[in-house]
């Protein structure tokens, strides 16, 4: 299945959660927020959240900035 | 000494507050936050980069510090306001630096958007820190909107170019019953200074920082620059005189008087 995470298409297991596929990807579940399909999701609710084909993700963190 | 500076409930001894962008390497900011004493440090949110998923800011900045993200990005109210969620929902805090930019070659921000998205952050319970230019009007229905404090530029963002706007900062100042902190534009530590007698409640400051040859050297000169200026405002510095007053007596001169 393919989702597409800022922009980029990614491939990922069918059926996944979104905590699963944070772990799998190996991003930093402490340090990032993640909106599906334009809508935050918490982090207690990852394990909840199953991925669908065509799922759209914005993964944002903290940069430098002023 | 210097008053602990009060925004939302919370009491800040520093009235340094600092951003973390365009220094050449992340492992500095730890240094110079510890110099400059800040406890107020500002971060921007940006998509991830998929390919180096470990890169945060965060990690650089010591426990204890209160975080304020920016809305850096944000060309409307609207887009603003979704940063703004995104960041609280990092757990990092409810304090917001609203930065709302549509202009491209002097980064002025647009305080009528800057307003907008002001007031519903506020409503939601941010602790709402406005970028704005420093226009007393706009500063007042910031106050109205639920802001926290008042963020008026010195300058355009980056330029080190020090306090060009002074005499509006001066009348927000005077008029404005929140903290204004002078934000953008200062360049070294003898502005700083000059924006904290005048009566700023802080001085934001970052690429004056980042840009020094020795970051950290500079970060505790405007510690230093900002605690005197402080001091000096609550001290309440003597009147400008046209003529000249002597200091020394104006009696028993060695000589008979005519």
């Amino acid at each position: 299945m393919q989702v597409t995470v800022n922009g980029q298409l990614v491939q990922a297991t069918s059926e996944i959660s979104l905590a699963e596929l944070v772990k799998e990807k190996g991003w930093q579940a402490e340090r990032i927020v993640v909106e599906l399909n334009d809508v935050i999701i918490s982090r207690t609710d990852w394990v909840h959240c199953i991925m669908k084909q065509g799922d759209k993700l914005e993964v944002v963190t903290f940069v430098g900035g002023g | 000494m210097a008053e602990p500076l009060k925004i939302a409930g919370y009491s800040i001894n520093s009235r340094l507050f600092i951003g973390t962008g365009k220094f050449a390497s992340n492992t500095i900011i730890p240094e110079v936050i510890a110099a400059a004493s800040a406890e107020v440090v500002t971060v921007a949110l940006r998509r991830m980069d998929i390919n180096f998923p470990d890169e945060n800011i965060v990690n650089f900045i010591p426990k204890g510090c209160i975080i304020m993200p920016n809305t850096s990005g944000a060309r409307n109210a609207e887009e603003a306001i979704r940063i703004a969620r995104l960041a609280q929902a990092s757990g990092c805090g409810n304090w917001i630096k609203i930065e709302v930019i549509a202009d491209n070659r002097y980064l002025l921000p647009d305080n009528q958007e800057t307003i907008k998205a002001t007031e519903v952050l506020a409503n939601e319970g941010f602790v709402v820190l406005p970028y704005m230019s420093p226009d007393l009007m706009a500063a007042r229905r910031l106050v109205d909107a639920g802001a926290a404090a008042v963020m008026p530029l010195g300058a355009p963002i980056g330029t080190n170019r020090g306090l060009k706007t002074k005499e509006l900062i001066r009348i927000l100042i005077e008029e404005i019953p929140l903290p204004i902190i002078v934000d953008a534009g200062i360049g070294k530590p003898s502005e700083a200074a000059e924006a904290m007698e005048m009566g700023a409640a802080a001085v934001l400051v970052n690429t004056a920082m980042a840009t020094a040859q020795n970051p950290v050297a500079i970060a505790k000169a405007f510690a230093l620059a900002v605690k005197a200026g402080r001091i000096a405002f609550e001290a309440g510095p003597g009147a400008v005189q046209a003529y000249a007053n002597a200091s020394s007596p104006l009696t028993g001169f060695l000589r008979e008087s005519l």
